[in-house]
C-alpha cells in the first residue's frame, strides 16, 4: 500500500530506503519539494503533505538528525502510517544506536539491512489495522429493536415532545434523527464555505434551523449532537476549568461600572466604589485560579531546571512548551500575527523534540537559539532578489520590465513607487510610470508631481537626451488593464527600460476589484508582481496575503496563475522594533522582502537586513 | 644617597661621549643609530606578527559550498568514504575527517559539506568560514547555462567577504557532473562566470544598502576601472578544475584526480 518509505540524515545521505514492489518511480523529487516547502520553510509543525497525487508524512530524530519519510496514494487513506512511523522510528533508533553514535562517518558506511524488519513491522501495523474493524451488530443487539413502531412514525399534526417511546434514553435519538439531519446540513453547509444547493425553500430551513437553535440553547451544550450523546450513555458534559456558564452572569457583570463618567485624570478624582472593590476582588480570584493550576502541575519545575544544566538531558514536549508559550507571546508581543507567531513555536519544537542538550545550556537558550535561525531562515530570499540585473537582462532582450504594485488602501503604494523610479533612474534606466490608479482622486495628478520632481533631479541630459521618466495616464474611470497594456507597448516603442504600473488600493474581500487585479495582471503578464504592506499592519497582514493570493489565483484562467513575487516593507520608520509584520508577511507568502521604505522622501528605500530584524524582534 | 643626582648625569654624559666618540671614529653618523635601531625593531615586530596571526596552518576546514543540487553532499561522500551514496536536498552540515596521504606524512583535514538552499547557505557558512584553509566551489556543468546568474551571485558573496578577504582561503571552482553529456568544460564555464561577476559587481554595488544602516563595506572585487578578471584577484588563489562524482555512462568512471591534487596541494 505505503509507496515508498526513506529514511535519511538531515545532512542529506539516505541511509535506507523501501519502494514498494510495482512502484518504479524516482522518490527524490516529492522528498526534496517536502524538504524544502515544509523543513526549510518552518511549515514544520503538521507533519504531513501532499504533492501531487502522493501523501507524505514525516517524522524528525532530533537526538541523531534523522528524518523518516513515508509516501502513499493521497486517494489511499491509510490510517495506520501515523503508528507504523513510530515504531519504525523507536526501532531503528533503537537497533543502530550504537553505530550511529560510533563515527561521523556512520552514516555513509554503515549498511542498514533494514528490509526484513520493517515488512515485519508493516505487516504487523497492516494486520492490527484491518483487525480493528469492527463485526456489524445483529439486529437484537441495535437500540432500533428497542424503540416501539408507534414512535419512529411521524405525525406532522402531533407535537414531536409528545410522542412516547419504550426506552427514555433513545428518546432523543427517535426525535432528533429525522429532524437534526436536514437540519444540521443546512448549518453545516455554509460553514464549510461551499455553496449548497438546497431543493427545500430558504424559509423552510430557517424555520427548522430556528427550532434547532432554541433546542440547542434550553437543553444546553450537549443535546445540539443528540444523535452522539445519546449513544454513549455514560458521558457527561465536560465542564471548562475556566470557562463559565450562565450562572456566573451575576458575578462577572461589570456593566455596573460603565455608568461612570470617563475622565481625562484631570477631572474630579475616581473614587473607587464597592461594588467596584467587590468585583475586582472576583476577577483577581479567578485570574489567579488561572495562574495558580499551571503552576502546580510544574511542581517539580524548580529542580528540574537544575537537573537540564548537568548532564544529558534529552528535551521533551513538556519542557519546551512553557519556554515556547513565552516566546510566542514575546512574538506576538513585537506585532507578529498571533497564528504565525503560534506556528513558529510549534515548528521550533518540532525540531527540537528529542534533541540532547549540552551540559552547560539551558532549555531557554537552545529554543532561542534555534528560533533565532529559523526567523533568520523565513526573511531569508528562497531565490536570487537582484532587480537591477533582472532589468539589465530584459534591457538586452529588447523589452520593457514591468513591475505592478497591488495592496490595500492608503499603504504608500505610490509613493514607493515614486522612490523605486528614483533609484533606477539614479542607476541610469527609463523609467514609464503607467497610472492604473483610475479610481482615487488625485491618484494621476500625484504621480504627474512625482514626474515633474524626478524630471528635475533627472534633466534629459543625463539619459542621452531622451526623457528619464514619463507618466503614461488616460485620466479617471477607464478600464485599468487596458491603461496598463497601452502603457507597456508604448514603454516597448519607445525603448523605455522599465514600466512601473500603481494600481488602486483594495480591500482583499472586495471580489470585483479583485476580479479586476486579476484580470489587469494576467492579461498584462508583468515580470514582478509586488504586494505593498505597512509595517503597522498586526494579524490582518496573514489574512491581506491569503486572500490576494487566492484572488489572483482564481481568477485567472490560465494554467499556471501568477500570484504575489515579492513583498514591499512600507512605513518601517513608524515602528521602532515591533518589527514582527515582516515575519508575517514572509511566513505567509514564500516570497521575499524585496524593498524597505523607511520614510517619505527619495532615498527612503533599504533592502532587508534579515539579521537585523530578528536581533531586534527577539530583544 | 652615596651619589646625587649631578654625579649620576655626569656620568652618563661622560659615558655617552665616549660612545660617540668611538662611533664617530668608525665613520658612523649618530642619526644612523637611530634609523637602524627604529628599522631593526620594525622588522622584529612584522616576523613576530606573521607568525602569530599570518599562519594558516591552524585552519584545517575544506569547505565544499554552491547551490542547490550542485552535487557537494555526494561529493563529500566520495571523498569521505569513497561511495557515492543517494542523497536529497541537505537541512544540515556534513562534516568528516579526510586524510591527505603525502609523501612526507598524513595529515587530517576536515571537509565540510555545507547546505546550498538559498535560505540557510549564508547561516551555514558564517559558521565554518573562520575555519576555512579551502573552499571548493561546486558547479552543475549540466545546468551552468541556466543558473549562471545564481551562481555568479553566491560566488560574488564569497569573494567580496571581508572575513574571508583576510583569512584568503584558497578557492577552487570544481566544475562538476563532467558525466553528463550537456556539461560545460571549465574554459566556458570560467568564460562565462567572469562576464557574468562583471555585471554582478556593477548591480551589486549599485544595490539599495540594507535598514541596519549599511556601516558594512564590502570588498571590490578585482580593479576599479577596468573589467572584472580572475587574475586580478590575488589573494584567493582561484584554480578551475573538473570532476564528477557519479558516473552515468557504463564506461565512465568516477573522475576526482583534480580535486585530490588541489586539496594535497593545501597542505
Amino acid at each position: 500500500m505505503l509507496d515508498f518509505f526513506s529514511i535519511f540524515s538531515k545532512g542529506g545521505i539516505v541511509l535506507w530506503c523501501y519502494t514498494f514492489q510495482g512502484v518504479k518511480a524516482n522518490f527524490t523529487e516529492p522528498i526534496n519539494a517536502l524538504i524544502k516547502t515544509v523543513l526549510l520553510q518552518e511549515r514544520g509543525g503538521n507533519s504531513q503533505f501532499t504533492h501531487g497525487p502522493l501523501q507524505m508524512q514525516y517524522k524528525l530524530d532530533n537526538e541523531f538528525e534523522l528524518v523518516f519519510v513515508v509516501g502513499f496514494q493521497k486517494v489511499l487513506t491509510l490510517l495506520y502510517v501515523d503508528k507504523l512511523i513510530t515504531d519504525v522510528h523507536r526501532d531503528f533508533r533503537d537497533r543502530y544506536r550504537k553505530k550511529l553514535l560510533d563515527s561521523s562517518l556512520a552514516w555513509i558506511t554503515v549498511n542498514f539491512n533494514y528490509d526484513n524488519q520493517f515488512s515485519l513491522l508493516r505487516s504487523n501495523a497492516e494486520v492490527k489495522e484491518s483487525n480493528k474493524v469492527t463485526t456489524m451488530r445483529t439486529f437484537d443487539k441495535s437500540g432500533k429493536s428497542q424503540k416501539t413502531i408507534k414512535s419512529m412514525t411521524i405525525d406532522k399534526n402531533k407535537d414531536p415532545k409528545e410522542v412516547e417511546t419504550k426506552k427514555k434514553p433513545s428518546t432523543p435519538k427517535a426525535k432528533k434523527p429525522v429532524e437534526v439531519a436536514p437540519a444540521n446540513i443546512p448549518v453545516e453547509g455554509p460553514t464549510n464555505g461551499t455553496t449548497v444547493a438546497n431543493n427545500s425553500t430558504d424559509m423552510d430551513q430557517i424555520a427548522r434551523n430556528r427550532e434547532a437553535m432554541s433546542k440547542r440553547m434550553a437543553t444546553g451544550k450537549g443535546a445540539g449532537k443528540g444523535k452522539k450523546t445519546s449513544q454513549k450513555k455514560g458521558k457527561s458534559a465536560r465542564i471548562w476549568e475556566n470557562g463559565g456558564n450562565s450562572k456566573d452572569a451575576e458575578a462577572l457583570d461589570y456593566s455596573g461600572l460603565q455608568n461612570e463618567p470617563l475622565t481625562n485624570g484631570h477631572g474630579e478624582e475616581n473614587n473607587i466604589t464597592d461594588e467596584q472593590v467587590k468585583s475586582l476582588q472576583i476577577f483577581i480570584e479567578l485570574s489567579t485560579c488561572v495562574v495558580l493550576l499551571p503552576i502546580q502541575k510544574s511542581s517539580g519545575g524548580l529542580f528540574s531546571m537544575f537537573r537540564g544544566l548537568v548532564g544529558s538531558k534529552a528535551l521533551s514536549k513538556e519542557a519546551l512548551q512553557p519556554v515556547l508559550d513565552s516566546m510566542s507571546d514575546h512574538l506576538i508581543g513585537k506585532n507578529v500575527a498571533a497564528d504565525i507567531a503560534q506556528k513558529m513555536c510549534d515548528s521550533v519544537s518540532n525540531k527540537l523534540e528529542g534533541k540532547i542538550l549540552g551540559t552547560f545550556s539551558t532549555i531557554a537558550s537552545t529554543v532561542k537559539q534555534s528560533l533565532n535561525e529559523s526567523l533568520v531562515q523565513i526573511l531569508t530570499p528562497k531565490r536570487r532578489v537582484d532587480i537591477l540585473r533582472d532589468v539589465l537582462e530584459a534591457q538586452r532582450a529588447g523589452k520593457p520590465y514591468v513591475i505592478t504594485f497591488c495592496g490595500v488602501n492608503g499603504v504608500g503604494k505610490s509613493t514607493n513607487l515614486a522612490k523605486i523610479c528614483f533609484w533606477l533612474m539614479e542607476n541610469g534606466f527609463r523609467v514609464l510610470i503607467a497610472a492604473c490608479d483610475t479610481f482615487r482622486a488625485g491618484a494621476v495628478e500625484q504621480l504627474r508631481t512625482h514626474k515633474t520632481r524626478l524630471h528635475t533631479l533627472h534633466p534629459p541630459s543625463m539619459h542621452g537626451g531622451r526623457d528619464g521618466v514619463c507618466l503614461f495616464e488616460k485620466g479617471y474611470g477607464k478600464d485599468a488593464a487596458g491603461i496598463a497594456m497601452q502603457a507597456i507597448n508604448a514603454a516597448k516603442e519607445q525603448r523605455y527600460d522599465v514600466v512601473l504600473v500603481d494600481t488602486a488600493g483594495r480591500m482583499q474581500d472586495n471580489e470585483p476589484l479583485m476580479r479586476s487585479l486579476a484580470k489587469l495582471i494576467t492579461v498584462n503578464t508583468p515580470d514582478l508582481v509586488l504586494f505593498v504592506g505597512e509595517a503597522l499592519v498586526g494579524n490582518e497582514a496573514v489574512d491581506q496575503l491569503v486572500k490576494f493570493n487566492q484572488a489572483l489565483a482564481d481568477y485567472s484562467n490560465s494554467e499556471k496563475p501568477r500570484t504575489i513575487d515579492g513583498i514591499v516593507l512600507t512605513k518601517f520608520d513608524t515602528i521602532d522594533d515591533k518589527v514582527g509584520a515582516a515575519i508575517s508577511m514572509t511566513y505567509t507568502t514564500g516570497q521575499p522582502i524585496v524593498f524597505v521604505g523607511t520614510g517619505q522622501s527619495y532615498p527612503d528605500l533599504r533592502s532587508l537586513n534579515a539579521k537585523a530584524v530578528v536581533h531586534a524582534l527577539l530583544k | 644617597m652615596d651619589r646625587s643626582c649631578c654625579e649620576i648625569r655626569l656620568e652618563m654624559q661622560s659615558s655617552i661621549s665616549f660612545y660617540k666618540s668611538m662611533l664617530d671614529s668608525y665613520g658612523i653618523s649618530q642619526n644612523l643609530i637611530g634609523i637602524i635601531g627604529s628599522l631593526i625593531l620594525v622588522i622584529l615586530t612584522t616576523v613576530i606578527w606573521k607568525l602569530t596571526f599570518g599562519r594558516s596552518a591552524h585552519r584545517t576546514g575544506i569547505l565544499l559550498a554552491g547551490l542547490s543540487d550542485a552535487g557537494k553532499t555526494i561529493l563529500f561522500t566520495q571523498l569521505t568514504a569513497g561511495v557515492a551514496k543517494e542523497t536529497h536536498t541537505s537541512l544540515k552540515e556534513n562534516e568528516a575527517q579526510y586524510l591527505v596521504a603525502n609523501n612526507q606524512n598524513k595529515t587530517a583535514l576536515t571537509v565540510v559539506d555545507l547546505p546550498g538552499h538559498d535560505a540557510i547557505r549564508l547561516q551555514y557558512l558564517e559558521k565554518y568560514k573562520d575555519n576555512a584553509r579551502g573552499i571548493v566551489f561546486v558547479i552543475d556543468s549540466g545546468t551552468f547555462q541556466k543558473s549562471v546568474k545564481d551562481v555568479a551571485e553566491f560566488l560574488f558573496h564569497i569573494l567580496t567577504d571581508k572575513q574571508l578577504n583576510k583569512i584568503a582561503p584558497s578557492v577552487c571552482i570544481a566544475c562538476n557532473k563532467q558525466d553528463l553529456l550537456n556539461s560545460k568544460t571549465k574554459t566556458v564555464i570560467f568564460n562565462q562566470l567572469e562576464k557574468e561577476l562583471n555585471t554582478v559587481r556593477k548591480t551589486q554595488s549599485a544595490a539599495l544598502s540594507s535598514t541596519a544602516g549599511g556601516t558594512e563595506d564590502s570588498v571590490f572585487l578585482g580593479r576599479k576601472g577596468e573589467d572584472f578578471q580572475f587574475s586580478h584577484l590575488s589573494k584567493f588563489k582561484i584554480e578551475f578544475l573538473e570532476c564528477n562524482a557519479k558516473c552515468s555512462a557504463v564506461d565512465e568512471d568516477v573522475n576526482l584526480n583534480e580535486l585530490k591534487s588541489w586539496i594535497s596541494s593545501l597542505v
